[in-house]
């Protein structure tokens, strides 16, 4: 069932429906091929459709329409085989477990198979504590996620999903709960890690300032339709602002990247 | 949120390696303090037989009369090895019921899984209904399994369904105990004097029951439940880190769920069977068993039926002692222990499990 993927493959969705129990969320969606190395951000106002979108990526729920990864149907792919090549890290922390930051970040490594040779007990260790370490909590490996506060936890579960190095990496609001300093530093890393391995990394951000800084496209939703597509100079605009949060902004593109106001409400 | 440069990777690995071997070793030392109340649980009863005797009866028959081997094989020997494998079984589906469920308060027990068995069992036993062309042995079994299985299929149906969140399950979990009970004790009503007498004693849960082919039966079940549980023990693992995040790990969570469900009624169903309903073991067990080693499947499932061996054992012991010269029913003393434990379980602050 698995087909073996290159390293240049692109996620495409095309026509992408999906909803829960007959209520459409997301409706005939198509957006140009996701490029790999590419990190794209979903933005829009709540309820937009961002996450039920994400989760159908993931696999976690019925959707029709088309999502190719190269030549792979992954809406057709069972979770297993749907889980080597994609890592959806969901928003919801994990609560009162009793495992380690560690155990938990091996534990996300031995759920299933993933792509490529089966990993010896060392190697495991080792790939989870890089992963650890790259997220900026080596220092907590062997803490219980109970004793954890709610940004290290969230840092905790990103190293879960990043540890599987997925060919696409999909983020629901992985730095909700950070702190600036944390913010940044999970934002450089998982660009890095997309234009190190070609990653395709889609996740849903609310700070408009920081996914257009960090982002290579800006994917604007609206009631579950797309409103803007494309680098985020020309996807977030005083105009699509207004249209989709209902917000006075103004926005100057320089060398210094995008700056947006936000002014008031409309 | 401040990096600590004191610990070096070297130190993680090493600590990591250390709390391996702690665990091993704490497991082993469950095992063995299991052995030696088991030797204890051998070596008291009514009749005064103590270990040595009880030793050389077991290697050296011809040193003892009859009446004495008698009773170390058919009495003492099959009642202390049915506590032992009663208390794993129990435990063990308690273990795997908190995690499928997202649960803590999840036991046979607590949610009316035994009780749903001994209804099943009862059937058997008073009344003689049974699915046709059963052999006599396995007929309370199939009986208690059959009721058991539904009562989870319904108990599940209800922790998947979005109206009821935690609390739900245990309040509906109660009502199948009250509802169960209620049809047990129908059943007592119209049972004969003798179907009484034997039913009662058995509902308060009690080891005189055990026989050689009970315990095969018991066996056999947990031989070829257990393999299966250890598969799942990674898959359970990443369960407890949210099933979202399981199923894009590419766990399939509702085989594992089914799955699971039907070996916690396996354990359940042929417990209850052949002792009756013993309270808390399946709860108090896993629980004792995540306080010292975590929740990594791979030691939490054969921690708890160590724990649970080690505990029932001795309320086994403690139900032999604690009143001279009279047996309890060892159902009794194992919900004197569980109780508090239930107690100090619901009353603490949610966040810290």
């Amino acid at each position: 069932m698995t087909k073996m993927l290159s390293h240049g493959d692109a996620l495409r969705i095309e026509g992408l429906t999906t909803g829960y129990g007959g209520h459409v969320v997301v409706d005939a969606l198509t957006l140009a091929p996701m490029l790999p190395g590419q990190v794209v951000s979903l933005l829009g106002p709540n309820a937009a459709g961002k996450t039920t979108l994400l989760r159908a990526l993931a696999g976690l729920h019925h959707a029709s329409g088309a999502v190719r990864l190269g030549e792979a149907d992954l809406l057709s792919l069972p979770l297993a085989d749907h889980a080597r090549h994609v890592t959806y890290m969901p928003q919801s922390l994990p609560q009162r477990v009793a495992l380690t930051v560690l155990e938990a970040v091996i534990g996300a490594l031995k759920a299933s198979p993933i792509a490529g040779e089966p990993l010896s007990g060392h190697a495991i260790t080792e790939r989870a504590l890089d992963v650890i370490e790259r997220v900026g909590i080596g220092h907590l490996a062997m803490e219980g996620l109970n004793h954890l506060s709610g940004g290290q936890r969230q840092l905790a579960s990103l190293a879960q999903a990043l540890v599987r190095q997925p060919r696409v990496l999909l983020l629901d609001e992985p730095i909700s709960a950070l702190d600036l300093h944390y913010q940044l530093r999970v934002m450089k890393l998982v660009r890095a890690l997309a234009r190190e391995s070609g990653m395709i990394v889609v996740m849903v951000l609310h700070d408009l300032s920081i996914a257009a800084r960090w982002s290579d496209r800006i994917v604007l939703l609206s009631q579950g339709r797309l409103v803007t597509d494309g680098p985020p100079a020309e996807a977030i605009t005083a105009q699509a602002l207004a249209d989709v949060y209902r917000v006075a902004a103004r926005v100057r593109a320089d060398a210094d990247g995008l700056h947006i106001v936000i002014e008031d409400t409309l | 949120m401040a990096m600590d440069q004191a610990i070096t990777r070297e130190g993680t690995i090493s600590a990591y390696h250390r709390m391996t071997r702690r665990r091993v070793l704490i497991l082993s030392v469950i095992g063995l303090l299991s052995l030696l109340v088991f030797a204890a649980d051998i070596s008291t009863g009514p009749s005064n037989l103590p270990l040595a005797q009880v030793w050389a009866g077991l290697f050296d028959p011809a040193s003892l009369t009859m009446p004495q081997l008698t009773i170390i094989r058919e009495v003492r020997l099959p009642y202390a090895l049915m506590a032992i494998l009663v208390g794993a079984a129990l435990s063990l589906a308690g273990a795997e019921m908190q995690t499928i469920l997202n649960n803590p308060l999840a036991s046979p027990f607590t949610l009316g899984v035994s009780s749903a068995a001994s209804f099943g069992a009862a059937l058997a036993i008073v009344l003689g209904i049974s699915v046709p062309f059963l052999p006599t042995d396995w007929m309370v079994p199939i009986n208690a399994f059959i009721c058991a299985f539904a009562s989870v299929l319904l108990l599940e149906f209800l922790a998947r369904s979005r109206a009821a969140g935690v609390e739900g399950v245990v309040l509906f979990g109660i009502a199948l105990v009250f509802t169960f009970n209620a049809l047990v004790a129908l059943i007592q009503f119209v049972a004969s004097q003798e179907a009484l007498s034997q039913l009662v004693f058995w509902s308060m849960g009690a080891l005189n029951r055990a026989t050689w082919s009970n315990l095969g039966i018991l066996a056999l079940v947990m031989l070829v439940v257990t393999p299966f549980s250890m598969r799942a023990a990674h898959a359970m693992t990443a369960l407890r880190l949210g099933e979202d995040r399981a199923r894009s790990f590419g766990i399939d969570v509702a085989r594992l769920r089914f799955a699971s469900l039907l070996r916690i009624s396996a354990l359940a169903a042929t417990s209850v069977a052949f002792v009756g309903t013993i309270g808390f073991i399946g709860l108090v067990g896993p629980h004792i068993a995540r306080l010292m080693l975590g929740e990594d499947h791979r030691f939490l499932l054969p921690a708890s039926m160590l724990t649970g061996a080690f505990i029932m054992s001795v309320a086994s012991v403690g139900s032999k002692i604690l009143v001279p010269g009279v047996l309890l029913p060892v159902g009794i003393v194992t919900s004197m222990i569980g109780v508090p434990v239930f107690l100090v379980l619901i009353l603490r602050k949610p966040e810290r499990v």
